[in-house]
């Protein structure tokens, strides 16, 4: 008899779902911030813990989903969101999830590197972010 | 004995909403990507640029 074990198709959709709202003592981490780091923090690593430079617009609450996009019912982990420019014009170069809508402490749930999006003063970027889990 | 629950792939979409309203889909513009998507997205992303040097041009 092999030694296996998996998590099952259903426990992907339980994954995500844990993601989804307050549960097991996390927050969503739904919260969506972005920043302009082309050097410190670029491109993103499995070790980050902050954007590289955040920009000052307070982190939009994005909407989250559970959706399928790997071949799995729930496999999926969706947050969708709006960030505009304040003020003046900006060079995105990046963009995270966190728990958290406040800068501080918090916790970066995931973290994306690109190449740079040239804003003016009043632009905008919608985010569609998507982490999809499967069995090893 | 551990079961591992990896992420499979992570990609950001972006759309780009210019104040007076004109929308510039960027496609998948980070993650895993197959090599259509970054073709797709390389088109997209020069697309932004020349509207961008456009409006420049038209003040």
């Amino acid at each position: 008899m092999a030694d296996t074990v998996y998590v099952v198709d259903n426990g992907l959709g339980v994954t995500t779902k844990a993601l989804l709202a307050a549960q097991i003592g996390i927050q969503c981490p739904h919260h969506i911030g972005w920043g302009t780091s082309v050097t410190t923090n670029y491109p993103a690593a499995t070790g980050d813990t902050t954007l590289g430079t955040e920009r000052a617009e307070t982190r939009v609450t994005g909407t989250e989903t559970q959706t399928n996009t790997g071949g799995t019912t729930n496999d999926t982990f969706q947050v969708v969101g709006t960030l505009t420019a304040a003020g003046t014009t900006a060079a995105i170069t990046e963009v995270g999830l966190f728990d958290s809508v406040e800068g501080g402490t918090n916790i970066m749930f995931l973290h994306g590197t690109f190449s740079v999006i040239n804003l003016n003063e009043g632009d905008s970027i919608a985010f569609t972010i998507r982490a999809t889990f499967n069995q090893a | 004995m551990t079961a591992k629950v990896p992420t499979k792939k992570v990609t950001i979409e972006a759309k780009v909403i210019r104040k007076d309203g004109t929308v510039q889909d960027l496609g998948v513009i980070a993650g895993k990507r197959t090599l259509r998507q970054k073709f797709q997205a390389w088109r997209l992303r020069r697309k932004m640029l020349r509207d961008e040097a456009r409006r420049k041009r038209n003040g």
